[in-house]
């Protein structure tokens, strides 16, 4: 068990910054999921951890030793990898064995060792064989004994479930969370797929451009994102961002946009007047309503049936694309026009400028 | 229902294709793909070896006129106990062993190399190709130059190194050695693309797991580089084991079978009898036992090696 530690981390790659200035700190026994994009610099940020990338400029601490030289064999550390890879020609017994191999441990303590690894992944039956022999799940259950049999002190996973078709997906997630919880070890887990990042995470990172946008609780993230890339990265259906003015009208702030003039009330009362902001706000927090000042007029570009619900995805009257969740029994034609309301005392307000939320009520008085 | 249904349908996807007027039937557009192939094979090899079986049985002579006798299997008994045979057949599998175990590993050798090149330097990947385009009778008298005392790299890097000495690598002890190396020179660069070839397909992340389970460099090499080559391996020691044993251009150019008969290998021994010294029946007798031995060897490689490979 680890708390890991980086400083000012910075890895380029000639003359592209693949990540940027990074401080970050993993907490002993938690599950910290890297969220982002492709070429977000995530990966790279999890070889560094691993040692299997040169650190070009900071420092990576275990538990308060620098470890930042250190070869990947001296971290004590154990590393899934995409597509659950292993050795294609071991079976699976021997692809576990070679992560003992080096570890001076008498013949019967490494037998030990893998029964017990094998039986907590519940994957005794198979160690014989082959791992085209093994199924997609199978093979990340052996790729995770193959892990977990070193007893590291920190877990690491690049996108293990990314190879796999959903239902296992799923199953595999609920797993790997609880096996985590059992064996209460730091776990690092890269993803790309925010829905795997909401439900496993005791925390998560958002990175992005090889930057660390924002790290915090699920809840946190999807409650107060505080970047508008975080805000349109997490969550299903993405935000919906409205651009527009705050205007100040007899004492009370009013969102303005085109004929469009919806008062603001909650949180967001407190928004000084600009000149341009981005309203954002989660589909789930809009309802269809009849025309009117406060109401939005948008045309339906593609309605999608999800059985409990239906999102109608829509254009705006600046084409930007809006989406609402409404009841399953929603029927309307494509193109046809529609009016959305929406809950301000759920939206966020961002300066586009900044790209950050605006702090309702801090700048008002200067 | 689905018995009943399953000829239905059957009949139903073939009518179309099978009636359609102007058009071949499958087996006659095998015929058409397949006989002009056919007899071309009948021409160019089963004659020639069906003659040459002819001949083995008889013994020709020129002299005082063509005449060809029944001998029946004389011919065959003779060879084995002609000294001159036995002794190409042991260079012949002398050669061959030398050039295969060379090929191979200076083509994996290669690939190595070439497949860590940093990017600025792939090109060179393209040039290591050049020593194949290189004919085997290029070859010979290239390395007919290289290996010679009054010519040869020997002397030369001697004369470099201060010493006043000429090393000849075309000597009775060493000459099958040199033209085994001249020989891997020519192949391994084919080898070492298919091999390159190969590697590249490797996923690259299986590295980062060999240096998290901190293996060393050879166990790297033995349990993630190797086994995705090893029926690219198979596949490269059958044919260089038939491309050596069947190796004469090559040998005729670099040393015509000398210094003495100590690179006389079975071709070479083949062309003397039949050609030179114009003893066809005799000559033929012996081809069929250079045949067999390429078919007992690669025989040998695929059940010893092959199986288990194909198995896989």
């Amino acid at each position: 068990m680890a708390k890991i530690e980086l400083n000012n981390v910075v890895k380029t790659f000639g003359t592209q910054h693949a990540v940027k200035n990074l401080d970050m700190t993993i907490e002993d026994g938690e599950l910290l999921v890297l969220l982002g994009p492709s070429g977000c610099g995530k990966s790279t940020t999890m070889n560094m951890i691993a040692g299997l990338t040169d650190v070009t400029s900071g420092h990576i601490l275990f538990d308060g030793h620098d470890v930042t030289t250190l070869p990947p064999h001296a971290r004590n550390i154990a590393m899934v990898f995409q597509s659950s890879l292993l050795y294609p020609h071991l079976s699976a017994r021997r692809n576990i064995y070679m992560s003992l191999k080096r570890s001076g441990l008498s013949r019967s303590d490494i037998e030990a060792r893998i029964a017990k690894a094998a039986e907590t992944v519940n994957v005794a039956h198979l160690l014989d064989k082959m791992p085209n022999q093994l199924s997609g799940g199978e093979r990340q259950r052996v790729a995770t004994a193959k892990a977990i049999v070193r007893e590291p002190d920190c877990f690491l996973l690049d996108e293990p479930l990314s190879a796999l078709d959903a239902a296992l997906r799923l199953t595999l997630r609920a797993e790997l969370v609880n096996l985590q919880k059992r064996i209460e070890t730091t776990m690092v887990f890269v993803t790309h797929d925010q829905v795997e990042a909401m439900t496993m995470g005791d925390r998560i990172g958002v990175m992005r451009d090889g930057g660390l946008e924002q790290i915090g609780t699920p809840t946190e993230i999807y409650n107060r994102p505080e970047t508008l890339f975080v805000a349109g990265f997490v969550g299903t259906p993405p935000m919906n961002f409205l651009k527009g003015a705050v205007i100040d009208e007899a004492g009370k702030r009013l969102f303005v946009r085109g004929a469009l003039r919806l008062p603001l009330t909650g949180e967001s009362a407190g928004t000084p007047p600009a000149d341009q902001v981005i309203l954002a706000v989660r589909p789930h927090r809009m309802t269809l309503t009849e025309p009117g000042e406060q109401a939005l007029p948008l045309k339906v570009y593609a309605i999608e049936h999800l059985g409990n619900e239906t999102i109608v995805v829509c254009d705006s009257d600046d084409h930007d694309r809006i989406r609402i969740v409404v009841g399953s029994e929603f029927a309307a034609s494509v193109g046809s026009t529609l009016y959305a309301g929406l809950d301000t005392s759920h939206a966020l307000m961002f300066d586009p400028a900044t790209e950050r939320p605006i702090r309702a009520g801090k700048r008002e008085v200067a | 229902m689905a018995r009943l249904a399953s000829p239905d349908t059957e009949t139903a996807a073939k009518t179309p294709a099978t009636r359609r007027r102007g058009e071949l039937s499958n087996l006659q557009f095998a015929l058409v793909v397949t006989v002009p192939v056919l007899v071309f094979l009948v021409l160019v090899i089963a004659y020639p070896l069906g003659y040459a079986l002819n001949l083995s049985f008889h013994d020709i002579r020129f002299f005082g006129g063509y005449s060809a006798t029944w001998v029946g299997l004389e011919n065959y008994a003779d060879v084995l106990s002609d000294e001159r045979f036995w002794n190409g057949f042991l260079l012949t599998v002398r050669f061959t062993v030398e050039t295969v175990l060379l090929t191979l590993g200076i083509g994996m050798a290669l690939a190595l190399v070439v497949r860590d090149l940093p990017p600025r330097w792939r090109w060179l990947r393209a040039l290591i190709i050049l020593p194949w385009a290189v004919s085997p009778y290029g070859a010979g008298i290239f390395f007919a130059y290289l290996g010679r005392g009054q010519t040869g790299v020997g002397t030369a890097l001697a004369n470099a190194l201060g010493f006043d000495t000429s090393i000849n690598f075309i000597t009775q002890d060493l000459v099958v050695e040199f033209l085994a190396l001249g020989a891997a020179w020519n192949m391994a660069p084919l080898v070492a693309f298919f091999l390159l070839a190969n590697m590249l397909t490797t996923p690259p992340r299986l590295y980062d797991l060999a240096k998290l389970d901190r293996m060393s460099r050879f166990e790297t090499f033995l349990y993630v580089t190797l086994p995705p080559l090893r029926f690219t391996l198979f596949v490269f020691t059958c044919i260089i084991t038939v491309l050596s044993i069947k190796t004469f251009d090559y040998i005729f150019t670099a040393t015509q079978g000398g210094p003495g008969s100590a690179s006389s290998v079975l071709t070479y021994v083949l062309y003397r009898t039949s050609f030179q010294n114009l003893d066809l029946g005799y000559g033929a007798a012996m081809s069929f036992y250079l045949l067999a031995l390429i078919l007992i060897s690669t025989g040998i490689i695929f059940f010893t090696w092959g199986r288990r490979e194909a198995r896989r």
